[in-house]
């Protein structure tokens, strides 16, 4: 079995994201960025499932610009095969990624493909389900257990109400929670090893995908700042508070 | 929030809020800090708390020692623990260089009274047995240092000054800086504060704070990563055996320190190719900040830390930090009055900020407040740069004292970055007749020349190495004919006015020259009592006096005058030193060069030791200064700069037949040694009265007031508890003394070197140093410790070289 596991570089979750001054989008120039994280646990999760002797290779593919390599680089440094980076400048949308990735698979042919459940800068939840649908193959979202059986998968997800157990054919596109695993650190004369791994590295204008903005962005602005708060003196004025002020109680 | 304080620190990292912490404890309450974020949030909140001790410099060393211990009195005093781990820390050697570089520093380490011990491999694996000590020579400990938690360290000053009445103010930004007739405003959107003082501690913001108050201040950060790994099984297993952590591990030729923390370790490696940041100053939202990870940049270094650790490479990275750390060009800090600007004070560039934060708090307090410090501060002194110091020079050199952490501090060593710079006009002769050139201020001097075939390249080393035989030609060819020496980086300037001669009175120890044309040595006492500057006076005219003083200090000097000078316009100052050259001729066919390069009368009954004249050089105007610093007769050829490649033409030319050859640094060196010719720096000091550096008959209580007579009145009454000694150091073989050398009566230190090196001309190997007085007597025998290898010495007379200057005044 293959799987190939599609990673994104964001915005790292520790830095506080500062949004530009002109408000056309966030800061990122000299910003540490990293894996998205459940994307992370998708790698994880391929990377057990190799361990475990069921599947054979393990394929890291990131789209975006030159640096986007280096998330590739992680996934190759903690046990992903080969990899490749699609180059695309800018901003590129989930539906386009999808296309993309679409082309990629069509080449590879893997019986699995891992991402994240939704990337952290832009939240948009979208690509696991736009790819799906464009392959026509089964999805399961928001995994947080896989167990892979003879021609067919069976995923836990989380979902609003509780934990939802659906069993899907392979092929089959999954989308990763923070849940699915902890995801291991990669030790340094891996990330060295890493480096000798091959990357291929492919034009998204060469796959023939239309990578164009579809979605107009007005503009990008701070959440209002919160107030500060304040002391109460005694338990009647908190009371007080609560019931005029906050309407709470 | 407060309008009127007596101190404003300016920014709110552990050297800042330390530095409110040293105000309140020496008893000035009313002082208030202000943070534009919160707390730490710049710099010392990614440090990795590590307390060095090790340092190659005798003030820096002393500050770094101050911190140790009283980091540890914090908890007890404020209540809050501050993280400090008393692990001790491990310097490795794998050279014999590395290991001259360790005996030296033993030396300064002796000297301010820090424990410290030398381990062999054996010893090292015993204390760190996840270390691999096969390729290893040796290597030093220091029992007590470790590391600290940066952000709890700083917490614990904030609660320290808090309850001493001091005030801060976060989330609080600066937007301006103003000064009034008797002092600042701080401007900030919160309000402004009145004061008497400001303290620049703003770290990342160094340069932006600066402008603020048109002081350019030499300092750009560069980017700094370490590594934090998972936790490691074997370091588990020896947590819950209840066995000791194993210290700070200090691979010096790999470049890298390393620690546990949580179970793992840390690396942090100073790599070759670390970029300057915020060289624009960093965002104005920017807070805890960190940088995007360049492990390629570290990769060797990492090899190296596998190979040494061999566990290190077994676990995984947790975590990349890569973080701001300020930088100066020379990799030490900026603690000190600013220049031009009464009451602003400079604590930034701070590069090992938590070990140095405790120490440049108490000096830079006692100086604000008692008006001196009582350490020497010319190694963090602000003034020690000038405006050389571009931000194109700054990027450059920055990067390069980062690469250079732990290099050997060779005490010959020059460094390559934005060179050359400033030169004289007689560089390229210079360089055509071999010069090797180092570079003080900023200016390319030749160090030595490289002659006979001999490769144009310098050769660092604590021992003798091969320009040894080349200085050797050099002072031999001074001694038995004449030598050329360039000395243009001198700093010089005119005071003038009607009140010159009262002010300079003031300024300075000794008598002023009495007659135009005379010379007097003459030497700056700071309030205290030491000795600030020192200055070469001539007396051009009435109410016109030409000074003289070291180039490295130019800026120091210049601000020491202007900073006593009256205001009122009665006494004027200019700066001459980039217009005037300078040209040494020194040795005993000095005079005979000058009668044939000039038709002025250099005769002694007309031209005597110690004074000046207008001459001509070949076409060119001069003035010819009848003194030097290597104890020969000649003259000192002071000229306009445009000149002075027909004045070297025209010396060189004549000199031929002479044997005139041009002489290095170095050379002047060996030669002063020999005539205990003192170095401000080194032999006079802050830390020394006058009388202490033997600099009595330059020194005249009873003249009339001065800056420091009281004080060295006082002094001298208690007692002095040093003395400057030229000594003997008998069976030396291939290394001569550096200064800050132990010295040792009966196994007991008693001093330290100040200086040394071979004398030629006496074929002598030569100290200068400090010593207990009641020992300071001719014939006294010592013994004194060269790269851990120990000497007799033997204290001869002052100016063991023609000690009654015959030759001088012949």
């Amino acid at each position: 079995m293959k799987i190939l596991v599609a990673v994104k570089r964001v915005i790292d979750y520790n830095v506080q994201v500062r949004v530009k001054e002109d408000g056309s989008g966030v800061v990122t120039d000299n910003v540490k960025m990293s894996t998205n994280p459940p994307d992370d646990n998708a790698i994880e999760e391929a990377v057990k499932i190799k361990e475990s002797g069921k599947a054979k290779e393990i394929v890291a593919v990131t789209i975006g610009e030159e640096k986007a390599q280096e998330t590739v680089r992680k996934a190759l440094a903690v046990g992903a095969d080969r990899g490749i980076h699609v180059k695309v400048d800018g901003i590129i949308e989930p539906l386009a990624v999808s296309k993309v990735l679409k082309k990629i698979i069509e080449k590879e042919n893997p019986d699995l493909v891992f991402m994240g459940k939704q990337a952290i800068d832009d939240d948009c939840n979208q690509t696991g389900q736009m790819l799906a649908a464009l392959l026509n193959w089964p999805q399961a979202t928001f995994a947080s257990k896989i167990e892979v059986k003879d021609k067919s998968l069976e995923v836990t997800r989380e979902v609003d109400e509780g934990l939802e157990t659906i069993e899907i054919n392979i092929p089959a596109v999954v989308t990763c929670d923070l849940r699915l695993n902890e995801p291991r650190y990669a030790s340094l004369p891996n990330i060295m090893k890493a480096k000798k791994k091959p990357l291929e590295q492919i034009n998204a204008s060469d796959l023939g995908v239309d990578t164009k903005q579809r979605i107009e962005q007005i503009k990008v602005e701070e959440p209002p700042k919160r107030k500060a708060g304040i002391k109460v003196s005694s338990v009647a004025e908190l009371v007080q508070k609560l019931k005029n002020e906050a309407k709470v109680i | 929030m407060k309008s009127k304080a007596k101190v404003v620190v300016v920014g709110g990292g552990v050297v800042g809020v330390s530095m409110l912490y040293h105000l309140a404890k020496k008893g000035w309450s009313d002082v208030a800090l202000v943070e534009r974020k919160e707390l730490t949030s710049g710099s010392t909140w990614h440090a990795a708390g590590l307390l060095p001790l090790f340092n190659m410099s005798y003030s820096v060393g002393q500050l770094h020692k101050y911190a140790v211990d009283f980091y540890k009195t914090l908890e007890e005093e404020t209540g809050k623990n501050v993280g400090f781990s008393v692990v001790s820390n491990i310097r490795l050697a794998s050279t014999k260089d590395r290991m001259d570089e360790y005996h030296q520093y033993a030396g300064v380490a002796q000297t301010i009274g820090v424990k410290y011990k030398f381990l062999t491999p054996d010893q090292v694996k015993e204390i760190w047995p996840l270390c691999n000590t096969k390729d290893l020579i040796g290597a030093i400990q220091h029992p007590e240092d470790g590391y600290i938690q940066p952000a709890d360290l700083t917490q614990a000053l904030a609660t320290g000054a808090r309850n001493r009445g001091a005030e801060i103010y976060r989330n609080t930004n600066v937007t301006g800086i103003k000064q009034t007739k008797d002092g600042w405003v701080v401007e900030t959107d919160k309000g402004a504060i009145e004061c008497e003082h400001v303290v620049s501690c703003s770290g990342n913001f160094a340069r932006q704070t600066g402008k603020m108050v048109g002081l350019d201040i030499p300092v750009i950060p560069v980017e700094h990563q370490y590594i934090v790994t998972e936790p490691h099984p074997e370091i588990q297993k020896r947590k819950k055996e209840g066995l000791p952590e194993m210290g700070v591990l200090r691979d010096s030729d790999s470049r890298w320190y390393m620690r546990e923390e949580a179970g793992g370790l840390i690396l942090g490696p100073y790599e070759d190719g670390a970029p300057c940041c915020y060289v624009d100053g960093p965002s104005k939202d920017s807070e805890y900040e960190l940088f995007q990870e360049d492990l390629d940049r570290l990769a060797p270094h990492i090899e190296g830390a596998i190979h040494r650790v061999p566990a290190f490479g077994e676990v995984g990275v947790k975590k990349v930090y890569n973080g701001a750390i300020c930088y100066t060009p020379d990799g030490n800090p900026i603690v000190g009055p600013a220049w031009g600007l009464k009451n602003f004070w400079i604590n930034e560039g701070h590069s090992f900020g938590i070990t140095a934060a405790g120490g440049a708090g108490w000096q830079l307090a006692e100086w604000i407040i008692d008006g001196e410090p009582t350490v020497d501060m010319l190694g963090v002194e602000p003034r020690r740069y000038g405006d050389y110091c571009s931000k194109s020079y700054l990027k450059e050199k920055n990067e390069e004292a980062y690469r250079n952490v732990f290099i050997i501090h060779y005490p010959d060593e020059e460094r390559e970055a934005a060179r050359p710079l400033r030169t004289a006009p007689c560089y390229d002769r210079m360089k055509k007749l071999g010069a090797v050139f180092g570079q003080k201020f900023g200016w390319e001097r030749p160090n030595f020349f490289a002659t006979d075939g001999m490769e144009q390249k310098d050769d660092w080393s604590f021992r003798r190495s091969n320009w040894f035989k080349a200085v050797e030609k050099e002072c031999k060819n001074v001694k038995e004919n004449v030598g050329l020496l360039d000395m243009t980086a001198f700093a010089k300037c005119r005071i003038k006015g009607p009140k010159a001669e009262e002010f300079l009175d003031y300024l300075v120890a000794n008598k002023l020259p009495k007659k135009i044309g005379r010379v007097n040595l003459c030497h700056a006492l700071n309030t205290k009592g030491g000795v600030h500057s020192e200055f070469t006076i001539l007396k051009e005219d009435e109410n016109s006096y030409y000074l003289v003083s070291a180039g490295a200090f130019q800026r120091l000097d210049h601000d020491w005058i202007q900073k006593w000078m009256p205001k009122d316009g009665t006494v004027q100052f200019e700066n001459l030193t980039n217009s005037v050259g300078v040209l040494v001729v020194a040795g005993p066919k000095a005079r005979d060069l000058m009668k044939k390069v000039s038709k002025d009368d250099f005769s002694n009954e007309n031209f005597k030791w110690l004074s000046s004249k207008k001459v001509d050089i070949g076409y060119a105007p001069c003035t010819a200064i009848r003194v030097n610093f290597v104890g020969e007769l000649g003259w000192e050829i002071h000229h306009p700069l445009e000149y002075q490649n027909h004045i070297f033409d025209k010396l060189m030319e004549n000199g031929k037949e002479l044997g005139l050859k041009p002489f290095g640094i170095r050379a002047m060196n060996s030669l002063r040694a020999e005539k205990s010719y003192k170095l401000v720096g080194t032999e006079l000091s802050i830390e020394y009265s006058p009388y202490e550096s033997g600099l009595d008959r330059f020194i005249h209580p009873n003249k009339g007031k001065f800056i420091g007579l009281e004080a060295l009145n006082k002094w001298r009454q208690k007692g002095f508890s040093n003395k400057l000694v030229t000594m003997e150091v008998h069976n030396v073989t291939d290394a001569d003394v550096l200064g800050n050398n132990p010295i040792y009566e009966n196994d007991k230190v008693v001093g330290r070197a100040t200086g040394g090196d071979f004398g030629f001309r006496l074929n002598k190997s030569i100290a200068l140093g400090m010593i207990k007085p009641e020992l300071a007597t001719t014939g006294q025998k010592l013994k004194i410790d060269i790269l851990g290898k120990m000497h007799d010495a033997t204290i001869l007379d002052e100016s063991p070289y023609d000690p009654e200057n015959k030759l001088l005044r012949a």
